[in-house]
Formats: structure tokens, sequence, C-alpha cells
């Protein structure tokens, strides 16, 4: 296969040309600047759009075993697809919890039997995710896990989070930290702040993620052990983490377009698909994180791709479950950060591609001879409104519907089969 | 005469049946006449037994198994019979362990054979206080039940504070109380090369 | 060797040339036990107490025997079902004891250093028999003295102990010891189980069992404590066994000459296998067989005099 006169974009290697890309047995087998006169085989006209390594989502919640009516493996793929995300991250709080080989070996069959879409679980730091025993990290390697982590929640007993941490380690697994105070904020369903006050919601202050961020980056200080920090939110948590990075404390950290793009005042109104954790913060966390993209505080971006179905968000904004999809919003949104704050977006597709790629340990995110043929066709130019019609999950839980957005995914190749295509 | 001094003289009259008491000086004895008294002693052992089937002999370490082993070579040389051999430690049977300043060193008990039933030949180099007798005779004693013990020095030096006597002795001697007599041995670890008596009491 | 020690407390305190002086005479002792009569009047009429703070079945029973051969009389002590649980305080214990003179006091306690501030304040022999996570000098002896026994030296050999090192006693007295006679030691556990700072212990630290294994010339497992798994050093036996345990496939990885060895009591299925356990290489029963010996030794030579004093 070929794809022929597109502008390719590699963060790894700085390419930024036109040239043609040539695929043979789900390899990358030549990439040619400039083009190369055709050969046999399919070509894809890739003219006017932009060719780039397949992107790698490191935070989605497939929901798969247990909760397949929000989504499950093979519809989370699907939507996957057509976000141009060719490799997931999936956490573990699924039902059962994946905190043994089993269902680590389930969702990896799974996934090989029905996508080809390349799906990582991350497994729990804890058995059940209840934060008092450390889970069976080693066997769930020996399965297939790429990281670890208690997503949705942090593991209250600091001991207990430095052994888990030392244990990962034991096993080279990276250790990815849901920052949380669970009682500052218990209760609260957006920013603490003038808004909540205003709207009558209970709030969620900032603190009580900096509070737990600087836990988590001390410990990792303490033990010379690496933390990555997930969907940070606040700018004093990204604040501490830059002047942890600048100590010399091995921690990265990611966050989500949603939080990129949009703020507390999305809540107005009481719209549930603004209701998340973390919450969606101020204007100058907001900018703040844009700056931490900016000064490369900021390692990777990451959807924290939550499906919840329409009856579980259509209740009332206290007792909505926390979580908006994301999958199929992630590049449209960077291209907005890339509008809105002039970093390149090739700097930004690193967030997305080769950063993600190198602390989860894994092959990918760059284009090369000898990669997996991983690869998303953008149209950078094309305008478009995402709708309710346009999701490919099983759940459409987004505040973006009804949004403009510039640069759509036109073709999604993984291991060199074509799996999306607009 | 109190019973003392008569079990003195009786010592003293046994003694001159054998080669003669002598004043020891304080000089070496030489390899060769180490040599005669041991050859008298085998012999006189050979006299003494009137089979070799039920014959065993345990010499106390170290001094008393030099002499062992060069009597039971002697034997085997004359008679062609070879006599089990073995070596007792007595360390952990002296009646004075602690009374010393620090615990003695322990070496290694080696007996390879059963005694029970058997004439075991007890050898030692220098009999002295009896003492280290007693507890070689306590030290067999628990390793089984022999029918008759003999016992065979070297070198008798009197001062006796247990009534304890052997049954072949090799040569009577009359040295200071605080010398002591070493036996030294060949590279081949059985000739007699030396007999020291030295002034260092341990 | 004049023994200039009242006390066995820590192998930190002995010299190499010590240690290789207990080892050689270990033999002596150890060739009474395979006598009919298993006994010598060595130490008769001295008295010998054990004060066992924690439940322990083979130290106990294999000082207790070791004191016997020797014709000591023994008196022994539990934790449970005397004043002990009614709240006297150790060294209070200790001193009513000590007015009823025994010679020498056996300790195992769960804490460290109560055997050393009772071997400075009292008169009698104190011998340390296993102090919290501190030392166990006895086992480490009767350890070292099996590999001599086995290889013929301690110079040069390759020692791997494997398991729960951060709580462990025998692995600390044993990597004291066998630096001192020159042997090399390599610690293996996941990185919750290793101390802090266990890279200044001056041993090889890994945490992966199967790259060890073709050089060892010994392989010592250590037990793991059940207790451990709920306070959440790792999860569960399984997983331990799978990346820790002794199995066969890992036997059959050992050098051909290697040993296998173990403190006891073993978890079998958890730290060992079966396989392991009774295999050929196994010198575990040499072990238990030789610390009667090691202990003998170190009876006699605590109270074999009147003036051994450090």
């Amino acid at each position: 296969m070929w794809i022929k006169g597109g502008t390719i974009l590699d963060p790894v290697s700085g390419m930024t040309q036109v040239g043609d890309i040539h695929i043979k047995e789900g390899i990358i087998a030549g990439i040619y600047p400039g083009g190369k006169k055709g050969k046999a085989g399919d070509v894809i006209d890739a003219k006017g759009l932009w060719v780039l390594p397949g992107l790698i989502d490191m935070h989605v919640h497939l929901r798969d075993p247990g909760y397949e009516y929000k989504e499950d493996i093979i519809s989370g793929c699907m939507a996957a697809a057509a976000g141009g995300v060719t490799t997931v991250a999936c956490m573990p709080n699924t039902y059962p919890v994946n905190d043994n080989p089993s269902v680590t070996k389930y969702i990896v069959e799974k996934a090989a039997r029905h996508t080809a879409v390349r799906v990582l679980p991350v497994g729990a730091l804890t058995k059940e995710l209840k934060g008092t025993d450390i889970a069976e990290m080693g066997l769930m390697k020996e399965a297939g896990i790429v990281a670890v982590s208690d997503d949705g929640k942090s593991v209250e007993n600091t001991s207990l989070m430095r052994r888990a941490i030392e244990y990962a380690a034991t096993f080279g697994l990276p250790v990815i930290s849901h920052c949380q105070d669970r009682y500052l904020g218990e209760g609260g369903v957006m920013n603490e702040g003038d808004l909540s006050s205003r709207l009558g919601l209970g709030g969620i202050p900032a603190a009580s993620e900096d509070i737990i961020v600087s836990r988590d980056v001390l410990i990792a200080g303490y033990t010379k052990l690496p933390i990555h920090i997930t969907h940070v939110s606040t700018r004093t948590s990204l604040d501490i983490i830059r002047k942890a990075k600048d100590a010399g404390i091995s921690v990265t950290c990611d966050v989500t377009p949603h939080h990129l793009l949009l703020t507390e005042e999305r809540v107005r109104g009481y719209d549930t698909n603004a209701k998340m954790y973390p919450p969606l913060r101020t204007e100058e966390d907001r900018l703040a994180l844009i700056g931490g993209l900016k000064d490369g505080t900021i390692d990777c971006i990451a959807t924290d791709h939550a499906p919840h179905v329409k009856d579980e968000k259509d209740l009332d904004f206290d007792l909505a479950p926390f979580g908006i999809i994301g999958l199929q919003t992630l590049l449209p949104g960077i291209m907005e950060v890339h509008k809105e704050s002039g970093i390149e977006f090739i700097e930004l597709l690193k967030r997305v591609t080769a950063n993600p790629a190198r602390i989860l340990g894994i092959d990918g995110g760059m284009l090369c001879p000898g990669a997996r043929a991983d690869i998303t066709l953008f149209d950078p130019g094309a305008r478009w409104i995402f709708t309710e019609e346009c999701v490919l999950s099983k759940s459409k839980n987004s505040p973006f519907f009804g949004r403009k957005f510039q640069g759509r995914v036109v073709r999604t190749i993984a291991g060199g089969r074509s799996i999306y295509q607009a | 005469m109190g019973w003392l001094e008569a079990l003195d003289t009786f010592i003293q009259d046994r003694a001159s049946h054998t080669l003669g008491v002598q004043d020891m000086p304080d000089i070496a004895m030489s390899e060769n006449e180490v040599k005669g008294i041991l050859l008298d002693l085998a012999d006189r052992l050979m006299g003494a037994m009137d089979s070799w089937n039920d014959v065993v002999s345990i010499g106390i370490r170290s001094g008393g198994l030099l002499v062992a082993r060069n009597v039971v070579k002697l034997i085997e040389e004359k008679t062609g019979k070879q006599i089990p051999l073995g070596a007792l430690d007595i360390a952990l049977y002296r009646d004075d362990v602690s009374k010393r300043l620090f615990s003695p060193e322990v070496r290694r008990t080696d007996v390879p054979f059963s005694v029970d039933n058997k004439k075991v030949i007890l050898v030692d180099d220098v009999i002295n206080t009896g003492r280290s007798v007693r507890a070689a005779i306590d030290h067999i004693m628990d390793l089984g039940r022999p029918k008759r013990i003999y016992l065979m020095v070297l070198f008798d030096r009197g001062g006796r504070e247990l009534p304890i006597q052997a049954d072949f002795v090799g040569k009577l001697v009359n040295i200071q109380q605080e010398k002591i007599i070493k036996l030294e041995a060949g590279l081949d670890e059985i000739t007699i090369k030396d007999v020291i008596v030295s002034g260092a009491r341990k | 060797m004049n023994w200039p020690h009242k006390d066995l407390i820590a192998i930190q305190d002995l010299k190499p040339e010590e240690i290789g002086h207990i080892l050689d005479m270990a033999s002596s002792f150890k060739e009474i036990s395979k006598r009919d009569i298993k006994k010598v009047p060595t130490l008769r009429g001295k008295t010998v107490v054990l004060l066992f703070y924690e439940a322990s079945t083979r130290t106990r029973l294999s000082f207790e025997i070791a004191a016997k051969r020797l014709s000591a009389d023994t008196t022994a002590l539990s934790a449970s079902g005397s004043s002990f649980s009614k709240g006297e305080t150790i060294m209070d214990a200790a001193y009513n004891v000590m007015a009823m003179s025994p010679d020498c006091i056996v300790i195992r306690y769960p804490y460290a250093g109560i055997p050393k501030k009772m071997a400075d304040l009292l008169p009698c022999s104190v011998i340390n028999a296993g102090d919290g996570y501190n030392e166990h000098p006895t086992q480490a002896l009767l350890d070292m003295y099996s590999m001599k026994e086995r290889f013929g030296t301690l110079k040069g050999l390759n020692v791997a102990i494997v398991g729960d090192i951060m709580h462990s006693r025998v692995a600390r007295s044993n990597v004291y010891g066998l630096k001192k006679m020159g042997a090399s030691i390599s610690l293996v556990a996941p990185k919750t189980l290793l101390p802090p700072r266990v890279e200044t212990w001056g041993a090889q630290v890994l945490t992966e069992f199967d790259p060890v294994i073709p050089h060892a010339d010994v392989i010592m497992m250590l037990r793991v404590q059940k207790e451990r798994l709920h306070d959440r050093f790792f999860p569960d036996e399984r997983e331990y066994s799978f990346f820790y345990g002794l199995s066969k496939r890992r036997v059959d990885m050992m050098k051909k000459d290697a040993v296998i060895m173990h403190p006891g009591p073993m978890n079998r299925g958890v730290e060992i296998t079966c396989d392991a356990a009774e295999s050929a290489r196994s010198i575990i029963l040499d072990q238990v067989e030789n610390g009667v010996a090691i202990r003998m030794t170190l009876l006699y030579l605590s109270m074999g005099g009147t003036s051994n004093v450090d």
C-alpha cells in the first residue's frame, strides 16, 4: 500500500515535508520525502492531507468487562479509529477490576480478535482498587499490562503507595497516578470557587489535587523511582511538577483536551456533559496548562475517555456520574489549542505520539521504516461541526456537541489495515 | 610408714624391674633411644597378648596417638597383624574444664570401630597426675563396654593424684614439676625424632 | 585460641579468625551426636536458662539438646503463660532469673538490642538466639559451617539469599559472617522486601531471581512470613512463588554441585517446592544437624572457662 502526496509530520525525526509512505505486510517499508515514482499496490491519495503517526491515547476507559452497556472493546476501538487513535491504554476500573492476569488476558485476547487498534491494558495498583493490598503486578505483566494505576481514586495510605511504587518498579511497570484527596472536596461536583457558590453546587478545591500531586511527587523523589501524574488540571499542580522536574525527580504528566479548551464556565446551565473529574477549572488554570505545553512541563495529552449512557448522565448535576468521552475530539481539540496558543502542531503531536510511547515503554508514535504501520490521515483544513451522529462510541456524553472544529481525521490505518475512513 | 609412702616405695620397687630409674637431664632423648623404648614396649605387649582378634588400640591426642602409631606399626612388622587404631580427644572429659582460665582446645575423637568386648590398649605419651587417663577411661566407657582396658605409656614421671597405674611403662623419668615433656614427630608423622623437655607448663 | 568472649550477641562482633575457630571446633562436637551415648560431662553442673519470647521450635530444641549433650542442666521459659505476659519488663525478668545463678542465658526476643543489653548488665554468659530483625548469630554460624562442610572453604563462594531480606535477621547475620569469611553474596527480593540502602551492604542486589541461579554455589531461601502478605509488601502467595519461589524449573538451572539451604520452617509451595526441598541438592536437614554441633561449640566456648571476658 502506498500513501502518496501527503505532508508527513513525524515529531521524532522532525520531518515535516510532502512525501510518500510505502506499507508492506503491516510494516512501514519506506518513507520517501519528495515522493517516489509509483509502484503497484493500493494507493491512497493523501494530497492536501497531513500524514501523522497513529495517535496513542494513554488514558481511556473501555468499560469492558462489566459495563459493556456503556462501551466495550469493539465500540471503543471504533471510536478510537475515528479519532485517529491507533493505540489505547485502557484503565482497570472494569468489573471485575483488572487486578489479576485472567482479566488482563481477557482484554488482550478480545482486542486481538476484534480490532487492529493496539489495546494495552493498565493493571490495578491495588487489589479491587481498594487501596489496601498490592495487586498481582508481576503476573499481570506476564499477561500483558503496560502500566499500573488505581485511576478513579488515589491510594489513601501513603505507606502503601510507597510500597506499590517500589513493587511496580520491581517489574519495570510505570505507575500512573490519579491525584485526589478523598476527603477534601468530598461531595463536590465542580471546581470550588465563586461559580460553584453561585450555582449552589458542591465544590472540589484545586488543593485536593495539589496536595496529592505533591505527596506522590515527594514519594517518587524519596524512592528515586518514576511516577506519572494523569489529568493535571490546576496551575499549582503544574507548578509542583515543574519544580520537581527541575529538582531531578522522575515525574511525567498528562492533561486532557477538555482541560485545555474549557473552563468551569461550561458548567453554567448544569449540563452534566461538563461534569468530570478533575472538574473544569478556572481560566487561569487553563492558560497555565497551555503554558505547561509551551515550556515542556506537560509530557502528554490523553483524553480520559469515560463513556456513560444517556440514562446515567440525564440526572441532576449532583447525581450524574463524572466523565465525558473524548477519543473523537482529541485531534480536533489539539488543532484548536494550536490555533489559540501558537504552539507548533508538531510539538503538540509529540504529546500524543512519541511521548506516551516513551512513558509506557512501548514501540510506536513515530513514522520510520520498520515501524508498525499505524498512520492517521488528517485534513487540516476541513471545517465541520461535531454532533451526536458523528459518535461511534456507545455513549454520547460530550461537551463539544455543536462545536465547530477545524481539522478532521479522514483515514486511519492500524497495522497496515485501514480501520476507519470518513 | 604411712600408706602413701608405702605406695611410693611399691612404685619404686616395680620401677626397678624395668629399665631402671634415671634422672633425665634437661636435654632431649635421641631418636634411637626412643626407638629402643618403643621396641621394648611392643615386645612386652606381644608377650602379654595371647591373641590379637579382639585387640584394639586407642591413642590419646596427640602425643599418645603418636606413640600408639609407632607401637601398632612395630607389631605389624613383627607379626603381620594390623591392630585397629583410634584417636581420643579428652578435652570434653577433663575435670578442670571450668577451673581453667580459658576453655581448652577441642579436637576430634575418631574411633571408627566398636570397643564393645574388646581389649583396648589405651596409649599416652606421658602419665603424670593420672587425670588425663581417668578422663580417657570415662570417654571410652561412653563409646561402649570394653572387655579390658590396658594402659601403655612411653614415660611415667610420677606425681600421681589418682590411684591409676600403667600396665606397660616405657621408662620412668624424674624431672622438675614445672617442666613438660613433648614428643616431636618427623615429617611422616610416625617417627619420633625428639623428646623435648621444656620450661613452660601450660 | 583462647576464646575472649563471655557472650555471643552478634556476628558483627566476631573477627574472621574467631568465626574460623568456631567452624573448626564444631566437627568435634558434631561427632558426639553420632555416638550411642550422646553425652560428654564437660558442662556438668552448669545451668542454662532459655528465655524464648518468640515462638520457636527448632532453635529452642537445638539449644536444649546441645546443652544437655554437654551435661548442662537446662530450663526453658516461653513467652506465654508466665510473668512475661503479665507486663513484666524484659530486664526485670532477666534480673530475676539472674538471682537464681544461671551460668548462661539463651535469649530470643522480638525486638532488637535486648541481648546486648543483657550481656552488658548480667554476669553470666548471654547467647542471642535472635533479636527482632537484627541478628541470629548461631543460625549464620551453622549456615556457614554447612557450606564449609560441603565446599571445603567459604572464600570465593557465591551465595544467593532469596526472600524477605528486609525482615530477616538470618539474612543480616549471614551477610556479615559470609563477608568476613570472603564469600560473595547476592540478595534477591522484590523491591518492597529489600531494606532501605541495601546497596551499602556490600552484596549484589537483584529483584529478579533467575539471573543469579546459574552462578550460585549456594541458594539460601528465606521463609516468607504469611503475616507479611497482609502487611502489603507483595500481593499474594501465587505471585510471590511465581517470581521468587524455588521451583523445579529453577532447581534445574542450578550449577551441578550447588546446594539449597533454608533456615526453616519452610512454607512448602510458597518460597520452596517439594521438588526443591527434597532434591539431592538440599542440605536443609544437614543444617539442623549442624545447628546442634554449633550450639554445643558456643556453649562450650562461653562457659568452658572462668575468665572468658570481653
